[in-house]
């Protein structure tokens, strides 16, 4: 188990990046190239479970890619908190990707040509990976770009007026976030003369304290780009939406927070004693009221959902500003929680425009009476997101207030109640969706959606005469599997909220430690 | 380490430049502002290499005294490379955006302002959306006229005189087209003609 581990570890990155060749070759097959996908990311899954195991067990994992020994050469590390993030990601991108090729199968339209769909998407999974077990800085940077090129592609497939308009915001917002990131680095090679993060942790303390401040904002404005954080997240609302639905499960799922992640590196390891938590607290406190703000003036439901994606991202970062064990082992049971029920949510919403041929509230109606089981998968994920008792939504914000409370702060007061007025407003949002979406009679919507309308009656009158009624339009049923799974994943979320908070304390006992973290890089031999 | 004072000047001139075209709404702008500002950066990890001789040896005097830093030049190679493809990239959306909406610049996000004046511009945002679904460009657009195929529910009669309104349309459409007052109306029958365009090609496909 020992002597296994670190060759598992950069298989995770490999892996994909093979597959996506493979899927190119392929490229006329796209049978052979959508088994070749899947094979690739159930192979990951597995290696990021035993990963996480091995880790949780042995402690971090170092390689040190061709041998070229740290600081000098390119290291991987996989710690507790990179190997969970990795099983949850390779979990939500096998499901996404089994819900994309199902869709694509079942779609006319074809909007989404296949060929490219497989490759690009294998590179955006290997660039997560990267970025995830990243041991320096510019390695982080290089798996930025890789998810982030790769996600052009996705977003613009099809190449479609609409798309790309919203491809072209994303793209340059994207482009400045790397720019600064880059930046970044430069500055600090310049003044540390290393990019290797656990060299880093023990540097930057030395600096002058003004020094590390503008390399920490530096740090901190190219993340929070990338994670949609209150004055940098106009972005995300206006170009997510109109990609294909699986593209926007995977991003809104994912993307920000791997920009989470990197801010969690940065906090913990790089800067832990230049402390930025008041306006970080208030960003986050910022994050939150004006993302939920946003969703209640929106009428497309993909819409209103990347509205509320922003405003939870500012639960993530209170945890993290908090600075606190308590408040980052939180903060990364809540990103856990937030990857799987935004995407289930996102796949939901996917079913919902195939059923009802759009996501506007203001034409959709019905779907309840219509499509009962649609209806079950896309309540179940709103309710957790809006953080209902039972599910895990509601375990992460009790824990992030637990956090909050420990601290006695009237900053930190102001914060938690920002929280609950947004879960509240979450809820009211989701509600209204609901309502409007599922709910009542389709004939009632302010620009009534004429087929859905017939069905209804059809539906109605069958009810009447007693008569055994079902639809003509129905969802693929692997689609509606691999929604189902995520659903289900949410679910286990609270079933074993005990073992999983417990291993997001040791995650978080281990960020608290740079000092650690940096002996077993440098120190270790790479075995 | 020392810096050369007129590359630190340059190098800042390179971001103030890039960033003010990156503000502009000319895409192409946009990207001459990305370009710039990732050299900006570029030349900002050479400079923090320091100035020295090649990081060469000749396999005997193994000394690094005088050299400059290696590992820059080792990072600005993947940086040079990663801004080249995004450039590349971002030059084939410009290029795609001029063909699908003749601006070269940024788009209105229509949804948002659907939002913000509450006013439905349904038709608009029909045409915006419908516009061009497929990825043959402009030859979606225009229907095949001679086809000889059966809708729905009605003679191939009905269809030969529906692309014949819609090209009478189209040309009148042409006419008009500096009139303000037509142009919601013009959109929509676009998005009409565009529909019974993609109609039209779908047997071929399926040849």
């Amino acid at each position: 188990m020992t002597d296994l581990l670190p060759t598992l570890v950069p298989l995770p990155v490999l892996l994909p990046l093979i597959g996506a060749g493979l899927a190119l070759v392929l490229s006329k097959h796209s049978r052979a190239q959508n088994i070749v996908s899947i094979l690739i990311l159930s192979a990951v899954m597995i290696i990021s479970l035993i990963m996480l195991f091995g880790v949780d067990a042995d402690g971090p994992q170092v390689v040190a890619i061709g041998g070229w020994q740290p600081p000098a050469g390119i290291v991987l590390v996989a710690d507790r908190l990179s190997s969970l993030m990795l099983v949850v990601s390779s979990l939500v991108t096998l499901c996404v990707l089994i819900y994309a090729l199902s869709q694509d199968a079942n779609d006319d339209s074809n909007e989404t040509p296949i060929s490219v769909f497989n490759p690009s998407y294998l590179v955006l999974c290997a660039g997560v990976a990267n970025a995830f077990l990243a041991g320096d800085l510019f390695n982080l940077y290089v798996g930025f770009e890789m998810f982030l090129v790769a996600s052009y592609v996705l977003l613009t497939l099809g190449a479609t007026a609409e798309r790309i308009r919203a491809g072209v915001t994303y793209v340059v917002i994207s482009l400045v976030s790397s720019i600064i990131f880059l930046a970044a680095i430069g500055v600090i090679y310049a003044a540390t003369g290393t990019v290797n993060i656990a060299q880093l942790s023990e540097r930057l303390s030395e600096l002058p304290p003004d020094v590390q401040m503008i390399l920490h904002v530096l740090l901190l404005i190219g993340f929070g780009i990338k994670a949609a954080i209150f004055p940098l997240s106009f972005w995300l609302p206006d170009s997510y939406p109109t990609a294909p639905a699986p593209v926007t499960a995977v991003f809104a799922g994912l993307l920000t927070k791997v920009g989470i992640y990197a801010i969690i590196r940065t906090e913990t390891l790089l800067f832990a004693e230049s402390s930025l938590r008041v306006p970080l607290l208030i960003a986050a406190a910022l994050t939150m009221v004006v993302g939920i703000l946003g969703a209640i003036a929106q009428s497309e439901i993909k819409r209103i959902v990347s509205f509320t994606l922003v405003s939870h991202i500012g639960y993530m970062l209170f945890g993290v500003a908090l600075g606190t064990t308590v408040g980052l082992s939180a903060a990364i049971y809540y990103t856990v929680h937030h990857i799987i029920v935004q995407t289930a949510l996102f796949l939901a919403i996917g079913m919902v425009e195939m059923r009802g041929g759009s996501t506007s509230t203001r034409s959709l109606g019905g779907l309840m009476v219509l499509s009962p089981a649609l209806s079950v998968i896309f309540f179940i994920p709103a309710l957790n997101l809006s953080g209902i008792p039972p599910f895990s939504g509601f375990i992460g914000k009790v824990a992030l207030f637990a956090a909050g409370f420990s601290g006695q702060d009237w900053l930190v007061t102001v914060l938690i109640v920002a929280g609950t007025v947004t879960s509240l407003l979450t809820l009211y949002v989701i509600g209204r969706t609901f309502n409007l979406a599922f709910w009542r009679d389709p004939a009632d919507a302010e620009e009534p959606n004429e087929e859905l309308v017939a069905e209804f009656a059809e539906r109605k009158k069958a009810k009447l005469a007693g008569k055994p009624w079902t639809s003509q339009i129905g969802v693929p049923g692997s689609m509606f599997a691999a929604t189902t799974v995520v659903v289900v994943a949410s679910i286990v979320l609270t079933v074993f909220a005990g073992p999983l908070w417990d291993l997001a304390d040791r995650a978080a006992e281990n960020l608290q430690s740079p000092v650690s973290y940096a002996t077993k890089v440098l120190g270790g031999d790479g075995s | 380490m020392t810096m050369p004072f007129i590359m630190v000047l340059a190098m800042g001139f390179l971001f103030a430049c890039g960033i003010y075209l990156m503000l502009e709404r000319s895409l192409t702008r946009v990207l001459l502002g990305f370009i710039l500002l990732g050299n900006g950066v570029n030349l900002l990890i050479i400079l923090t290499a320091g100035r020295g001789a090649p990081p060469l040896t000749d396999g005997e005097n193994l000394s690094t005294l005088g050299m400059a830093d290696p590992l820059p030049q080792a990072l600005i190679l993947t940086a040079i490379v990663i801004t080249f493809a995004v450039t590349a990239f971002l030059l084939a959306m410009i290029y795609r955006s001029w063909r699908l909406v003749r601006a070269d610049s940024l788009q209105d996000d229509t949804a948002d302002l659907q939002v913000a004046i509450t006013k439905m511009i349904d038709s608009e945002a029909e045409a915006s959306t419908d516009y061009d679904d497929t990825e043959f460009g402009d030859e979606a657009e225009s229907p095949i006229t001679g086809a000889i195929d059966l809708d729905d529910d009605g003679t191939p009669r009905e269809r030969d005189e529906d692309a014949e309104r819609h090209d009478r349309e189209d040309r009148e459409a042409g006419d008009t087209d500096d009139n303000p007052v037509d142009d919601a109306d013009d959109g929509a029958t676009s998005a009409n003609s565009s529909g019974t365009g993609s109609q039209g090609t779908e047997p071929e496909e399926k040849k």
